[in-house]
């Protein structure tokens, strides 16, 4: 009885819910030509509002911008309101995307004509949107016409950066804050067990010896992040550069893979792996793990970013140290140029007022504004944010070498270096593995993506 | 009578016809056009290349090999997940307590539930090489040797990752199986019961051909599931260590999102498509044909 | 005596071990989501905060999260799109495996492959077509791309479902002079409401916790849903695990308690029909 009445009332119900389904769809199209209707009627009313005010000369200008940190919504409508009161014209309207998936979101929208006009990007990352994607508006133009803004930058070749390549050479991006790989380190372990901050690579070879030797992870990095291969990319760029090789096709990142210096420096990056620097399996650990490392005392160094310090700063009693990786014996460091910037997209309809409000953005207010309540690294000369560790870093990179030749790739490099990677990951974990031969592979997808840009 | 009969029924099947059409074959007739041109997703125009992208992929022995990481991921979970799941849903149906049957009826489905996101955040935990509980059980029980970076070891990633796969999807095919075995009639046992026949017998000669039908939905559903594998791999491995979690689905999306060569990423896609149709059509046929023997 | 329960909890053991494979990883995110960030990172596979449960993650993970918002948006979305979803398939399913209208094996697979194609094929011209209904950053776009995303699995359940229903009680209705739609109505559609609560259930959660599509077209906070609000949580390099497993917690448990309400459904009601596999 009791299981008939179940099966009974569960199909009234269901006939219910067909119904309401029914209903639902004819209403839901009803909602469509109503929000239809709403959004037609805005604008007709800020136009009305801007018309009957006497002083009103400008129209109404609407800038899209995305950004990347919901961390930091609070500070960044902090400084929207800043710019609609200087400009009250202008609406800028944000939305922040998650950083790992900013690309497909611009994508999507680029293709549907809903881009925004002002995007964050990384100045260093800037490859797609000028050689493959046409999407980056030249920035040019507005720096020589303020000359004040254009030199305001703490290092002068800042924006340098951001020109991808020979054939189009214009500054596409606008730096907001610095972002680059430091070493992190915890000033009592190392004052525990004697060691000075190194001030070369070799130096810095030895205290890890020492760090391994006592049982502690010298320097924890992350295999699965591509960490290690940035180190074994910078070594080398410095094998090059010590052997007066950085020129003709190394600046264009047409060298060959099969070369001296680049096996000199995958065989270096394997020995420093083999004997354990970096952490046991350092390929199934991503950032969060390294940090725990650090945090655990586990680890006495690092490779993480400038922006993770003050938060891991926060989470440990011991006080934490920064350095930037040493340079090998001879060579100077070259300071890490990379931030988090902001680009304008070409097919905005506002170019002068997105431009307005990137100066606004790299303005001493604003960026004395995000020093000070994110702590984040300014771009402009002479600010500090009050942090030790963090004003520290910020001299070196002031007085670090502007004359090292930088690379300009005429390829897109994003998928390349995953399978760089792979290649590599390879050569490091097999123990028997041949350098030449994942040289070889290396170099053969390298060519791929050189020929498949021409 | 027959003309009407049919009207009633083209008519049910109108709203899903329409967004079939709208949301599947007008957009795969697009890409279609789009995979012969050299479409970089963000641009409006494109230049026609013809095969291009093909030859450039059939070409690619990066996609050859993410083929056979893909093939082999999806037949392993998928053979796995079916006989565990059948075998695992008989020891429920069978369990002796009430409480506990319908317990673990319930709790199985659980993972599957559960967001991709969080499936891969506290997986990763877990296989944390210095600091999971997986490393710190194997050490506690002794089997120190064992303790390894699970996603960080070129030999395990791509094994561990079935694992968790087959973990958070058997629950699926375990409670399709448990509600068809519901549904066998409940004479039908006792006699075989009464017939003296054991646990073994139950399930071989009773069970499993009755459970034909429902096999093939878990088995189809598992393929076409592993073939696309994408979310939890990208999550957890991102396609290393080295490449040998790259499975199809991460080469497309690196070829869309990161190389910007939208209009080959589409080719893979419609590769990877003709190859889960022909595998999915096979596979009814052979395990169809074995049910009208019945 | 002590023989059999000892032998009766060795056989429990399987279980017991089986159950606690399942439920680890949901256990563990809730205990976690109660201890402190710097805990969980310095201590990952510890259970308790020394201090006491930490229910501020929550009230942070409601405020961050704007979860009063989303959570009504969510809703919203999330059962329309159930009920015009079951709708939709519950008619073509019952069409596809009943009455089997020329073309219906074509058709069928047509929505089976539907399973096959990938998101990059399918993504650029949902989107451009929702652009131009003019449907973006609004739900009931949303909630179509939903309903479309959902029919292939759901109709290739219930067909299969229907294929296996009696024939007997259809034919002795039908004699007694009963429509094909009085036949559907009062006989069939209550025998198919176990695959109807299974593919409730997978609706619900796909939906529920779905976050790209909701990312892409949703542009309004107003109208954003929960997954959105998700990712509040998370940063680059400065992620607070704490409240980001209250977040979680907080998406998953009411796709966990529909699955609950729902499966007396179809494990129930299998057993008061007289189906066979």
């Amino acid at each position: 009885m009791k299981k008939e009445m179940g099966t009974k009332s569960l199909p009234m119900l269901l006939k219910g819910l067909l119904l309401i389904g029914l209903l639902l769809a004819a209403a839901c199209g009803n909602n469509a030509s109503n929000e239809g209707q709403q959004s037609n009627a805005e604008p007709d009313s800020t136009n009305a509002a801007s018309n009957a005010a006497p002083e009103a000369v400008k129209d109404p200008v609407n800038l899209k911008f995305l950004y990347i940190w919901p961390e930091y919504e609070a500070i960044m409508n902090e400084t929207i309101r800043l710019f609609e009161e200087k400009n009250p014209h202008i609406q800028v309207e944000p939305e922040i995307v998650p950083w790992d998936k900013a690309i497909e979101v611009m994508q999507t929208k680029v293709a549907a004509n809903q881009a925004p006009d002002v995007s964050f990007g990384w100045t260093h990352w800037m490859a797609p949107f000028v050689n493959e994607v046409d999407a980056a508006m030249p920035l040019d133009d507005y720096l020589q016409q303020d000359p004040a803004w254009e030199q305001s930058f703490i290092r002068s070749d800042l924006l340098d950066i951001s020109v991808v390549n020979a054939d189009k050479p214009f500054v596409s991006n606008i730096p907001f804050k610095l972002s680059f790989q430091v070493v992190i380190y915890n000033k009592k372990m190392f004052s525990d067990h004697q060691l000075e901050v190194p001030q070369t690579r070799e130096q810095m070879e030895q205290t890890m010896e020492k760090l391994a030797a006592n049982g502690i992870i010298p320097l924890a990095a992350s295999g699965k992040d591509g960490q290690i291969d940035m180190l074994k990319d910078s070594f080398a760029g410095m094998n090059f550069v010590k052997n007066g090789t950085a020129q003709g096709a190394w600046l264009a990142g047409e060298e060959s893979y099969e070369s001296a210096e680049y096996i000199e420096a995958m065989e270096l990056a394997k020995q420093w792996f083999s004997k354990g620097f970096f952490g046991k399996d350092a390929f199934a650990v991503g950032n969060d793990e390294i940090a725990n490392l650090l945090l655990t005392k586990r680890a006495a160094m690092i490779l993480g970013n400038n922006n993770q310090i003050p938060t891991l700063q926060e989470q440990v009693d011991d006080e934490l140290g920064a350095f930037l990786f040493p340079a090998a014996e001879g060579l100077k460091i070259q300071a890490p140029l990379t931030a988090d910037g902001f680009f304008v997209l070409k097919t905005t309809q506002y170019p002068d007022e997105a431009v307005e409000f990137l100066k606004h953005l790299t303005s001493e207010e604003v960026q004395k504004l995000w020093a000070s309540q994110s702590k984040s690294m300014p771009v402009l000369q002479n600010l500090n944010t009050g942090d030790e560790t963090l004003d520290g870093l910020i001299d070196q990179i002031a007085a670090s070498a502007t004359d090292y030749p930088v690379q300009k790739l005429t390829y897109n490099p994003a998928e390349l270096s995953k399978q760089l990677q792979a290649a590599f990951a390879e050569y490091l974990l097999n123990a028997n593995a041949d350098v030449t031969a994942s040289a070889k592979k290396m170099e053969a997808d390298h060519r791929k993506a050189i020929e498949s840009s021409q | 009578m027959i003309a009407r009969k049919y009207t009633l029924a083209y008519l049910f099947l109108l709203p899903a016809v329409a967004l079939l059409a709208a949301f599947y074959i007008y957009p795969v007739l697009t890409s279609v056009v789009r995979s012969f041109t050299d479409w970089n997703g963000f641009d409006a125009g494109f230049l026609w290349v013809g095969w291009g992208n093909y030859k450039n992929v059939f070409g690619d022995h990066h996609f050859w090999a993410a083929t056979g990481r893909t093939l082999r991921f999806a037949f392993v979970t998928t053979i796995v997940q079916t006989i565990l799941g059948f075998l695992l849903a008989f020891f429920i149906y069978t369990l002796v307590s009430d409480r506990w049957r319908k317990l673990m009826r319930v709790a199985v489905y659980i993972p599957v539930i559960l967001p991709g996101a969080v499936v891969s955040l506290l997986w990763s935990n877990l296989l944390s090489p210095n600091f999971g509980l997986v490393n710190e059980v194997l050490r506690a029980i002794g089997l120190e040797a064992w303790a390894r970076g699970w996603l960080g070891s070129t030999e395990t990633a791509m094994n561990t990752l079935m694992i968790v796969n087959t973990w958070k999807f058997i629950g699926m095919t375990i409670t399709f199986y448990i509600v068809a075995m519901l549904a066998i009639p409940k004479d039908l046992i006792e006699s075989a019961k009464m017939d003296g026949a054991g646990s073994g017998t139950l399930l071989w000669h009773i069970f499993r051909p009755l459970l034909k039908g429902i096999t093939e939905v878990n088995f189809i559903l598992s393929l076409i599931g592993g073939l696309k594998a994408f979310d939890l791999i990208y999550m957890m491995t991102g396609g290393g260590p080295g490449d040998s979690t790259t499975v199809l689905g991460i080469m497309i999306y690196r070829r869309a999102f990161l190389s910007f060569r939208f209009g080959e990423a589409i080719t893979m896609g419609i590769i990877l498509f003709i190859v889960i149709l022909t595998l999915t059509l096979i596979s009814r046929r052979l395990i169809a044909s074995r049910e009208d023997e019945q | 005596m002590t023989n059999n329960r000892l032998f009766g909890a060795l056989r429990m053991l399987p279980v017991y071990g089986l159950f606690l494979i399942i439920v680890y990883p949901l256990f563990y995110m809730v205990f976690n989501s109660l201890r402190t960030t710097r805990e969980i990172m310095m201590q990952p596979s510890g259970l308790w905060s020394s201090s006491g449960p930490q229910w501020s993650n929550y009230a942070e993970a409601f405020v961050i999260g704007k979860v009063s918002v989303y959570f009504a948006n969510s809703a919203f979305v999330t059962i329309s799109s159930l009920v015009i979803t079951l709708a939709v398939v519950t008619l073509a399913a019952y069409s596809l495996g009943k009455w089997k209208p020329p073309g219906h094996s074509v058709l069928f697979v047509g929505f089976l492959a539907t399973l096959m194609i990938t998101g990059e094929m399918t993504t650029i011209p949902i989107f451009l077509m929702l652009r131009d209904l003019d449907l973006l950053n609004s739900h009931p776009g949303l909630i179509l791309a939903y309903v479309g995303g959902g029919i292939g699995m759901a109709i290739y359940l219930i067909r299969n479902f229907v294929l296996s229903l009696p024939k007997e009680l259809d034919e002795a209705a039908r004699i007694d002079g009963a429509g094909y739609m009085r036949v559907f109505w009062s006989i069939d559609l209550p025998l198919i409401v176990p695959v109807l609560a299974v593919v409730a259930i997978m609706s619900f959660v796909g939906v529920w916790s779905e976050f790209f599509w909701a990312l892409i077209t949703i542009t309004d906070d107003k109208l954003k849903t929960l997954p959105l609000g998700l990712l509040n949580f998370q940063s680059q390099y400065n992620t607070n695990y704490g409240v980001l497993l209250a977040g979680l917690t907080i998406v998953t448990l009411p796709s966990l308690l529909v699955y609950l309400f729902f499966s007396r459904y179809f494990i129930e009601g299998m057993t008061a029909g007289a189906v066979k596999g």
